[in-house]
């Protein structure tokens, strides 16, 4: 087993001098009678740019637009600034009691006078 | 010499820091910045000499204090170190004095108001962590509220109002029901054994029934769980680490944070380890939705603050991890990794208030060939990125390796009994490491290599008061990433104590000193 590794340790060096080892000459020629072949060798099998697409690109817009876009920003801040916005609302609305006029204040005390009476009146 | 009057001097010293400061006349800013210096550099040399007299070999609390505070409610005043507060205490001294040194050229308005808001912090997350007795520790921890308010709301960024805001209305609602559950529990003790005690020692391994512990685990853990942070509870954190000063940051990322995950351990845990053990599940599911989602937005941030704020959301997904696997490694790798991350998140931070400083702005896109511009600050930069990720001889390491060890060791047999899924977010936690590799590689390297940007030049490279705190801290990411026995000796005895409480619910009473 280990003949065969270092089997292709020599293999890569011999082929290393056979293509450079006089200059860039024969590397050049060979390039260009195989240039399909040379474009896969020199663009490293295209590897990185596979990675890339199948798992770089995905995650960056799954990241983006689903758990930041939508998790995030419209989930869980949207149900809170959303929860904040209603209690200002319902303030807002709720506030309308105080309408500062007295009249109305004492009409509201007398009525609550009154059935404070009528309940302990019914409750014996 | 080292004894309960000395970690009560630790404690206060910030107090009485606060009173001389507010004692100087106006205008003398640079007396406020060297007495608040002196203050921290002394609770710092204290606080060491507190440690190292920390008996590793002694299980229960150390230094004790516990005079009556309130008896007619059975409340003391009572403070004590134990194996899992040590390190966080000694955390927050060591960050005391590199917090007040970033702020030297930071702050220049109001400058009394805020170094007494940061000694005021650190009182208030000193006593959190010492508290024994729990309406000591709520007091603190709401305590903790008021001056980060203020630091972020005074001293902050544009949106600043908003963001403190956001941070005070989310912690206090937890905290409000975590006061809910304390009185409960306190009172369903009382009726039950006639003790009337706040003392986390008469309160562990609760008797009560299964039902209601779950509720009151709900209630506590949700305070925590918005303090760790824990997914989905964790938007607060985004807004309130990009508004904030670096000082709140440091803070917030170094300290603050850590009692989320310090309140689960000594209180959430022990205090109802029925409910603990049946949520666990749950707790792994999102302790791992935090390392994963965490890192995951991490990746698409423009803002250089927030992907720091996202990727502290993933490193305390680790330490959930670790704390509910309830495996002895796990628990200790989680306490490594609270440490390890003050130390590497508050370097990154004030890393990022120093490059603020010369360009004013937080925007990736501005930044560019850092390398060649600010070597020193490069340095540091790739040092504490590595930190973070976790490459082996930094803390960093040591933590999130020990926290997934747990894990593991803990889903392993329930795999080999057909239950798969503390397994399955065992491994799916692992891919947290991978993308935590991603997103502050990326940032790196947009940030420090490549085409050099058009920023304001000429920049200056670390001044000595930088280069000394960033220093300190590299120091310490690599001690403790180096010789991680060291403080773990010191935690051993303790995490014992939490698993057994936990897994076997036994109640902890009478042991105390």
């Amino acid at each position: 087993m280990r003949r065969h590794i270092v089997g292709f340790d020599i293999a890569g060096l011999a082929g290393a001098m056979f293509v450079y080892g006089k200059g860039l000459a024969r590397g050049e020629a060979l390039a260009a009678r195989f240039p399909r072949l040379h474009r896969l060798l020199s663009g490293k099998y295209f590897v990185d740019e596979l990675y890339e697409s199948l798992l770089g690109r995905p995650l960056h817009w799954v990241s983006e637009r689903i758990f930041l876009g939508v998790g995030d920003r419209f989930l869980i801040d949207g149900s809170l600034n959303g929860m904040a916005s209603l209690a200002q609302r319902a303030a807002g609305r709720l506030s309308r009691v105080e309408t500062g006029s007295l009249q109305f204040y004492v009409l509201l005390a007398v009525a609550g006078v009154v059935g404070c009476l009528a309940w302990m009146w019914r409750n014996g | 010499m080292a004894d309960a009057t000395l970690l009560n001097l630790v404690l206060w010293l910030p107090v009485i820091g606060i009173a001389v400061i507010a004692a100087t006349p106006r205008g003398a800013d640079s007396w406020v910045r060297s007495l608040s210096l002196a203050v921290m550099l002394l609770q710092l040399a204290l606080t060491a000499i507190l440690y190292v007299h920390f008996d590793p070999a002694r299980a229960g609390l150390q230094f004790v204090t516990s005079r009556p505070w309130i008896a007619a409610w059975g409340i003391d005043y009572r403070i004590g170190l134990d194996g899992i507060n040590v390190l966080l205490v000694a955390l927050t001294a060591f960050l005391g004095p590199l917090v007040v040194a970033g702020a030297f050229s930071a702050i220049q308005k109001d400058v009394k108001l805020f170094y007494a808001m940061v000694l005021f912090i650190q009182f208030a997350m000193l006593g959190t962590f010492l508290a024994q007795d729990l309406f000591l520790f709520y007091v603190f921890w709401e305590a903790m509220l008021i001056p980060m308010f203020l630091i972020i709301g005074i001293w902050g960024g544009e949106r600043r109002i908003y963001a403190t805001l956001k941070f005070v209305l989310y912690t206090a609602f937890g905290s409000i029901l975590m006061l809910a559950a304390v009185i409960y529990l306190v009172y369903s003790l009382n009726a039950t054994t006639g003790i009337k005690s706040f003392a986390f020692a008469d309160l562990y391994g609760s008797h009560l029934p299964l039902h209601t512990q779950m509720w009151l685990l709900a209630a506590f853990g949700l305070s925590f769980a918005i303090k760790v942070p824990m997914v989905p509870l964790h938007t607060w954190l985004p807004d309130a680490h990009v508004e904030a000063p670096t000082t709140g940051s440091v803070i917030l990322a170094g300290v603050l944070l850590k009692m989320g995950t310090y309140g689960f351990m000594k209180l959430g845990f022990p205090l109802f380890p029925e409910a603990t053990r049946a949520f666990t599940p749950a707790l792994m599911t999102l302790a791992v939705i935090s390392i994963v989602y965490g890192a995951c937005l991490a990746l698409v941030q423009t803002d250089i603050k927030k992907i720091i704020a996202y990727s502290s959301i993933s490193h305390l997904g680790y330490v959930m991890l670790g704390l509910v696997s309830l495996d002895l490694v796990g628990i200790q790798g989680a306490l490594l990794q609270m440490v390890s991350h003050g130390l590497v998140a508050g370097g990154l931070f004030l890393m990022i208030g120093m490059i603020y400083e010369r360009c004013h702005t937080r925007d990736i896109a501005a930044y560019g060939g850092l390398a060649k511009l600010l070597p020193v600050y490069s340095v540091f930069f790739s040092i504490l990125t590595l930190a973070s990720i976790g490459l082996p001889t930094t803390s960093g390491f040591a933590g999130e390796f020990m926290a997934l060890l747990g894990a593991f060791n803990a889903a392993w047999p329930q795999h080999v009994a057909g239950y798969d899924l503390p397994l399955v977010l065992a491994v799916i936690a692992v891919s947290g490491v991978v993308l935590g590799a991603l997103y502050m590689l990326w940032l790196a390297q947009r940030m420090l290599f490549g085409p050099v940007k058009a920023l304001h030049q000429p920049l200056r490279d670390l001044d000595a008061r930088e280069r000394a705190i960033l220093i300190a801290i590299v120091a310490a990411i690599f001690a403790i990433g180096l010789y991680p026995q060291e403080p773990l000796r010191k935690t051993e005895l303790a995490a014992r104590e939490y698993q057994q409480i936990v897994m076997s619910g036994r109640g902890h009473h009478g042991s105390l000193p």
